[in-house]
């Protein structure tokens, strides 16, 4: 596993999912992009928005059997409120993304294939829409979102402010099934996964969160 | 974990608190980065908390505020089906007329996520949210969806309508406002309810499913230590389980165990003491008004003697005067047992009054040598001697009569049909709320 130092402020940043393209420094807050073995300084990040969450940078849980690592955090907002993506190392070196939202958890994986998605405009809620092995999903939420905060390690530029339209999907006879569409204007991003909870995923070095 | 384990816990310094921008009062705020609208608790201003702006959204005009607190206060915690719940939310919700309100309360915890504990006519259920149950058409806009199976269990409808918000506390994660209003459907499998709600917001119809549990309000006032009177129970809850049903279920398991032992018992007692004729005797009109001696019989066993009596009589009677007498200690019975016939004709239709047969019986009657002794009368008409009247008497041991089986039986089985009845009724009672009383022909019939 690689670490490498910070260029601003000379601390260690290290790098466990081998899919990570940038990182924050978490002593300094610099937003810095991996060039092999250097990095790059951007920018700097400011510090994130508190919230309830119990998952933090570090924590470790078990997801169908296999563990991971917290390693990253996008915190996604929208007009009517923010949720979190965890950004997740699995020991048998995948990569994932657990969100959280109100209360509610949903472990998703990057379809790195190139398949046919349905056009921007012609997206309704309702729509029924096939990929990830031939499974069938529909829309349930439509959101323009943004990037409102970072931390740790992450396999996107995922810079402040980067805007986009969040779709989500719910398998059409296994709500268990969840899918995810990302647009933006350079890229079209597709994540399928599995709902999930709390307790399934048996989460350790929690955050203690004062009065809990 | 705050609180400690005597007493109920102690208000928590809050995770965040701040004050409101329109009151300056001090303003919780619990799921912080989840909660985007919180209604300040003492003067009503909804206040933004999306990213923490906490600007003042609108304040409350009027009566607003005054109307509806919460029975639970926002801030307080208890512990349901072993997690820890903080109220962080009030909201109260009627039908579109406002006649009928309820109340519900916004339960969160930082690893659960949130609860809704819903306050109705003083009953309380536990709800969560689910993924859609059905891939039908939301079962409001289907008016002809009466079921609807749900982890293997069947739910009924029992009640579509509408809900508007009256008044609101504390924080929520949508940007709720008094006055919004949904279209809601409940589906009962007591003790469970399948909740579902459509809400027409902003962005489009929104489409939520809930399951809920019902609670007994005692559970409730424990979990969060309710000092005040609980609010009275109104009839049965739509998802109030009828516990007279399981009673009844007891009750008729029990029944059926007696009754099979009881009739167990009595076959075997018929197997073991058969019936069997220990004497006959018959009667002429020479034996008239006379005494005639039996011969003696032996009963083996401590028994039942049955008297069975027949006769020819045809507008006669006969009547025999038993005296059963025991050969070696003279114990003396007494029966005294007749038979008559009537019958003619009148108006041209045919007549008959009386039986020609008759029984009686002794209980108990010892083992040991007996006879009987018998004085015998006939009854002559007013033309005719009753000279061809012949009686014939029986005495039948072992002739255990069904009479206390069956009394006991009923005792057995008597409680059972109260508490089924009883369960019933409860659940009559149930559905008279509902519009899809499946007693409604029942009703119908009373109005």
């Amino acid at each position: 596993m690689p670490v490498l130092l910070c260029p601003a402020c000379g601390g260690d940043v290290t790098f466990r999912s081998s899919y990570s393209v940038s990182a924050i420094c978490t002593w300094c807050r610099s937003l810095l992009v991996r060039h092999d073995v250097d990095l790059e300084k951007l920018g700097v990040e400011a510090a994130l928005l508190p919230d309830s969450s119990l998952l933090q940078l570090g924590a470790r849980g078990i997801y169908q059997r296999v563990a991971f690592d917290i390693v990253g955090r996008i915190i996604v907002g929208w007009e009517d409120g923010r949720w979190n993506e965890w950004y997740v190392s699995f020991e048998d070196g995948r990569d994932g993304w657990l969100a959280e939202a109100q209360g509610e958890f949903a472990m998703l994986f990057t379809l790195r294939d190139n398949m046919a998605i349905p056009a921007r405009e012609k997206l309704y809620l309702g729509q029924a829409v096939r990929f990830a092995q031939g499974k069938q999903y529909e829309i349930t939420d439509m959101r323009t979102v943004s990037c409102i905060g970072v931390e740790g390690e992450l396999p996107v530029m995922a810079a402040r402010g980067r805007a986009g339209l969040s779709v989500d999907l719910v398998g059409i006879d296994n709500s268990t099934l969840r899918a995810s569409i990302e647009y933006s204007d350079d890229e079209i991003r597709v994540f399928a996964g599995t709902g999930t909870d709390f307790n399934s995923l048996h989460l350790d070095g929690l955050r203690q969160l004062h009065g809990w | 974990m705050a609180g400690s384990d005597n007493g109920p816990p102690a208000p928590p310094a809050s995770l965040s608190a701040f004050d409101c921008p329109a009151c300056g009062g001090s303003v919780n705020l619990t799921a912080r980065g989840i909660s985007i609208s919180v209604y300040c608790t003492h003067c009503g201003a909804e206040i933004d908390a999306n990213n923490d702006k906490f600007k003042v959204l609108r304040r409350a005009h009027g009566l607003e505020h005054a109307s509806a607190q919460p029975l639970i206060p926002i801030g307080t915690r208890g512990t349901l089906e072993d997690i820890l719940w903080e109220v962080i939310g009030f909201m109260q919700r009627s039908d579109k007329t406002g006649n009928w309100k309820w109340q519900e309360y916004l339960l969160f915890n930082p690893a659960q996520g949130f609860r809704w504990l819903i306050e109705n006519r003083g009953h309380w259920t536990l709800f969560h949210k689910i993924e859609p149950p059905t891939s039908l058409q939301p079962a409001i806009a289907d008016n002809l969806l009466k079921k609807l199976r749900y982890n293997k269990r069947s739910f009924e409808i029992f009640e579509r309508g509408d809900a508007v918000v009256r008044s609101v506390l504390g924080e929520f994660y949508w940007r709720v406002k008094r006055g919004d209003k949904s279209r809601t459907a409940d589906l009962i499998s007591p003790p469970l309810m399948l909740s579902h709600e459509v809400i027409d917001a902003d962005s489009g119809k929104e489409s939520i499913w809930s399951l809920g549990n019902y609670l007994e309000p005692d559970i409730v006032a424990n979990a969060f230590a309710i000092t005040a009177t609980m609010p009275g129970r109104y009839g049965p809850g739509p998802a109030q389980p009828n516990t007279r049903r399981d009673h009844f279920y007891f009750g008729v398991a029990v029944a059926v165990l007696c009754s099979i032992l009881m009739l167990l018992g009595r076959v075997a007692v018929e197997g073991l003491h058969p019936q069997k004729t220990v004497y006959s005797a018959r009667f002429g009109y020479d034996n008239r008004d006379k005494t005639i001696v039996g011969d003696s019989f032996q009963i083996e066993r401590d028994t039942v003697l049955r008297f069975d009596v027949n006769s020819n009589v045809d507008n006669r009677w006969a009547e025999l005067e038993i005296e059963l007498v025991n050969d070696d200690t003279g114990e003396t019975r007494h029966v005294n047992t007749g038979v008559e016939s009537w019958s003619g004709y009148e108006d041209g239709y045919y007549w008959h009054d009386g039986s020609a047969s008759n029984s009686a019986v002794v209980s108990p009657v010892a083992a040991g040598k007996w006879h009987i002794n018998t004085d015998y009368s006939v009854g002559d008409s007013l033309q005719t001697a009753a000279r061809n009247v012949v009686t014939q008497i029986k005495v039948v041991e072992g002739a255990y009569g069904w009479g206390n089986l069956l009394l006991a039986l009923a005792m057995v089985w008597i409680p059972s049909l109260i508490l089924g009845g009883a369960a019933r009724m409860f659940d009559m009672n149930r559905w008279e709320l509902s519009d899809y009383s499946p007693y409604q022909e029942f009703s119908d019939y009373f109005e």
